[in-house]
């Protein structure tokens, strides 16, 4: 995330509008990628200031704003890192070294002293001394170096992860994929609230304490649980900052802007329990057919996601899967199931978790150890679709 | 009757029932369809049930009283326990303002003994949570808890840093009945205050060596969130008895030509913007006028060269002439050093070999020069800020200020640093200032504060 310092944006009506890098800015960003290669080995201090008296320069070229390039030097400083190199590690040298001076009070003597000590010259002593201050740190070539396009996306994400630090409260659309965005979403405690329609879902996201004040306290929150919205496909997002001086203004992204995606999505199934009921249940090759996307939910204040949904024409049936769980998430578990009252859920639980079936209120539960039945499920959706005329193996046994 | 359910979430009260919406400072949050206030209200949403008789659903409950003994009360000097007897008759809301030195952790640890309820104490720095967590330990017999970067153990007796505050309080603010906030003055400005508005705690003890100027904004901000000032003892109350005698040396130092010259040539573009925009907004305040410079490339230029004026006047040659001087003249004494900048502390210690910490300094060598330091096989420390508040260094009896960057409270914290008592000791505090500069200006300020006024008094 870039610092406030570095925010470059403009502000229409009441929007916010980010000032990210284009394509037409690539060549002046391989320039200064360039020319970072040609500082590796020298300090910290030394490139800013060999870099600091190029930034007009550089800035006038690209007719961009000075915070631009200062900005995209900063995403590029952590790729091609600094680090501390010395002779010796400078902290020893620092407690060889002080010591000596309580000693002998001359300058030049306790240097020798040190240097003895240690094994090194007098050089390498005051050389290495404060060789770990961020200022003394070298230049670093990177394991591989990305392409400009990676670095101005890595720079446009860096741009709107640092304007949503400022941000008190953040819509987003999610197509798909649901699921995992709100998990992530209550990952990081957020309040959210939701709206289901036929384009997917709509989550309202800020923390408890900003309906009693201005507060950027979520924004950290909300900034890092974005990108996990920017890894579905035609995401988009609406979000309220506040300005310095309590301005609030409205800062729209989506999929059209320019901004690299660097949250891995989780795999379609998550356990292994998960797993081979989905591989167990498609062997069957029944008419039924088993996904893991399931629409959401929406049990009073909550939404829920059952884990796989079973199809067949118009016939649906949920499956929820209950493996071991602390007591409060199978309580907070079996209190959605209640409040749903869904006749076409069936509810599969570990056989060593502590809870009757009658705490359960689902179409059907059944047990397992290890492994679901994925024949006694077939069977269940069954009966829960009242559809007699088939087999509650289908046709066609693997 | 129904009764009021008062329940904690994420930092926050939601309050459901009779008179829900004439609680205080409750209001209508639609995300969640109930009312919802901040947590720091919990005892006052008590008390104004109790008044109204309306019976409360207290779904939140901090952990049960400690056993009693778990705490050893430590014995208090006369002004400590007037501290503490003035905290109680506030009705264990207040803040405590008491010299550096004088045994704030005292007073407040004597507050948690006489509570005896799940406490949680609040400090800036890493480097206080661990001294916090060796002065708990040798009062309460149970274990203590740290919340600090990379360590998270929670025990109803918890030190945290305010970072960590402002990050967990969500999850944790219902597990403490009690609140000790050292250097409780960072939070006079409203920033970051939602780390103390997330937590239930009723006690609320704040403790600093700078207490709020009365009738100030900072005062108000305090007094809602910890209680009033309940106690203010200045440095020349005890300086002498229970604070070390302490002399003042003034040491006015000039540029040489060739940084005056360079000093004109910085400061000068800043000091006429500055006057510019005085004569057209008489009421600019500092950060307007930043504000304002920095909308032009001149400006920003301007702006600069001001800090770079600042940085020369805060140690020019004569300074660095003038600390060569002194770190020989007082080599067998036990002396800080606080300079204005870390680039500063780093020359002075890289000059004259003498271990220097900052914020760069990591916690196992902080603790290792802080060992050596006490125990006499380091007699000087260089140090920018890092040593301005709180660390305790017992028996430093030197201290130089090269300079300062900051307001009056550095300046008394930094004196502070060597005013701790020891038998026959006389602390002496150098003040070095760069006349005619941004130095003098800073200097004279400083004594012109309130909080200083008792410094100046000896």
């Amino acid at each position: 995330m870039l610092p406030a310092r570095l925010l470059v944006y403009s502000l229409r009506g009441g929007e916010l509008i980010p000032h990210y890098l284009i394509p037409r800015d690539e060549p002046w960003v391989r320039d200064v990628m360039s020319e970072l290669d040609s500082l590796i080995g020298k300090t910290a201090l030394d490139i800013d200031e060999a870099f600091s008296g190029r930034i007009s320069d550089a800035a006038r070229v690209a007719r961009v704003p000075a915070r631009t390039v200062k900005g995209l030097w900063q995403i590029c400083l952590r790729i091609w890192k600094l680090k501390s190199m010395a002779a010796a590690r400078p902290s020893r040298v620092r407690s060889v070294v002080f010591d000596f001076a309580v000693a002998l009070p001359a300058r030049e003597e306790a240097l020798e002293a040190a240097a003895t000590k240690l094994g090194l010259s007098r050089e390498q002593v005051l050389a290495s001394l404060f060789a770990d201050r961020p200022a003394a740190r070298r230049l670093q070539a990177p394991a591989s170096v990305p392409s400009s396009v990676e670095v101005v996306q890595r720079y446009n994400l860096a741009l709107l992860q640092g304007l949503l630090l400022h941000s008190r409260e953040v819509v987003v659309h999610a197509r798909s994929h649901v699921r995992s965005v709100v998990r992530f979403a209550r990952l990081k405690r957020l309040l959210c609230t939701y709206d289901s329609n036929a384009e997917g879902l709509r989550l309202t996201l800020s923390g408890p304490l900003s309906v009693l004040r201005h507060t950027t306290k979520y924004g950290h929150a909300l900034a890092t649980f974005v990108p996990s919205a920017i890894a579905t496909p035609g995401w988009s997002f609406e979000a309220r900052c506040i300005l310095e001086g309590g301005r609030e203004v409205r800062l729209v992204s989506s999929s059209c802007d320019p901004i690299a995606s660097t949250h891995v999505l989780p795999r379609d199934v998550d356990s292994l329990v998960e797993r081979h009921l989905l591989r167990d249940f498609r062997r069957l090759g029944s008419s039924w057919t088993i996904a893991r996307e399931t629409a959401a939910l929406q049990i009073g204040g909550r939404v829920f996601f059952p884990d796989f949904g079973l199809t067949r024409g118009s016939s649906r049936v949920l499956v929820e899967i209950v493996g071991y769980y602390t007591p409060e998430y199978l309580e907070s578990k079996l209190r959605t199931f209640r409040e749903a009252r869904l006749e076409s859920m069936i509810v599969c639980i570990d056989e060593t978790l502590d809870c009757g079936d009658e705490q359960v209120v689902a179409g059907a539960v059944l047990r397992y150890r290890q492994r679901v039945d994925a024949v006694a499920l077939l069977d269940a959706a069954e009966r829960l679709a009242g559809d007699e005329g088939e087999g509650p193996l289908g046709r066609g046994l693997p | 009757m129904d009764s009021l359910r008062v329940d904690f979430d994420r930092g926050t009260l939601r309050i459901s029932g009779p008179c829900a919406d004439s609680m205080p400072g409750v209001v209508w949050d639609e995300r969640v369809r109930g009312f919802r206030c901040a947590a720091y209200r919990h005892s006052a949403i008590l008390a104004c049930a109790a008044a109204s008789r309306i019976p409360v659903d207290d779904q939140v409950r901090p952990r049960s009283d400690l056993p009693v003994s778990s705490w050893r009360t430590p014995d208090l000097r006369p002004y400590q326990e007037d501290a503490l007897r003035a905290f109680h008759g506030f009705g264990s809301r207040g803040v405590v303002s008491l010299p550096t030195g004088s045994g704030k952790t005292l007073v407040a640890i004597g507050a948690l003994a006489r509570a005896r309820v799940s406490s949680l104490v609040l400090c800036p720095t890493r480097a206080l949570v661990e001294q916090w967590e060796q002065q708990l330990r040798s009062f309460y017999g149970g274990p203590v808890g740290v919340v600090s970067d990379g360590i998270f153990r929670v025990e109803p007796v918890s030190v945290m840093t305010f970072e960590s505050a402002y990050r967990r309080l969500d999850m944790l603010g219902d597990r403490f009945r009690a609140l000790v906030i050292d250097e409780v003055h960072h939070f006079a400005g409203g920033l970051r205050a939602e780390a103390l508005e997330m937590c239930v705690a009723s006690i609320r003890l704040g403790l600093t060596a700078t207490g709020p100027e009365p009738g100030s904004a900072a005062e108000a901000c305090l007094r809602e969130l910890v209680g009033p000032t309940v106690c203010e003892v200045g440095i020349e109350a005890l300086a002498g008895t229970h604070l070390a005698e302490l002399e003042m040396v003034r040491l006015h130092v000039h540029l040489d030509r060739s940084e005056a010259e360079e000093y004109a040539r910085l400061y000068g573009p800043f000091a006429e913007l500055r006057r510019c925009l005085l004569r057209a907004h008489p009421d600019l305040d500092w950060a307007d006028m930043v504000r304002a410079m920095a909308r032009s490339r001149e400006g920003r230029k301007a702006f600069s060269d001001y800090h770079r004026a600042v940085g020369l006047a805060s140690f020019p040659r004569a300074k660095r002439e003038l600390c060569a001087t002194l770190l020989a003249r007082h080599r067998d004494d036990k002396t800080l050093v606080f300079t204005g900048s870390v680039d500063d502390a780093y020359a002075i210690s890289f000059a004259h070999l003498v271990p220097l910490l900052t914020a760069e300094t990591v916690r196992a060598e902080r603790n290792e020069i802080l060992l050596r330091f006490r125990n006499g096989r380091y007699r000087t420390l260089v140090s920018a800020r890092v040593l301005n508040e709180g660390i305790d260094v017992p028996d430093a009896r030197v201290c130089l200020v090269i300079a300062g960057e900051l307001d009056v409270r550095e300046h008394v914290q930094r004196i502070g640093r060597v005013l701790r008592p020891a038998p026959g000791k006389r602390a002496l505090i150098y003040e070095l200032v760069t006349s005619g500069t941004v130095d003098d200006q800073r200097a004279r300020a400083r004594r012109r504060h309130h909080a200083a006024g008792s410094v100046a008094r000896l």
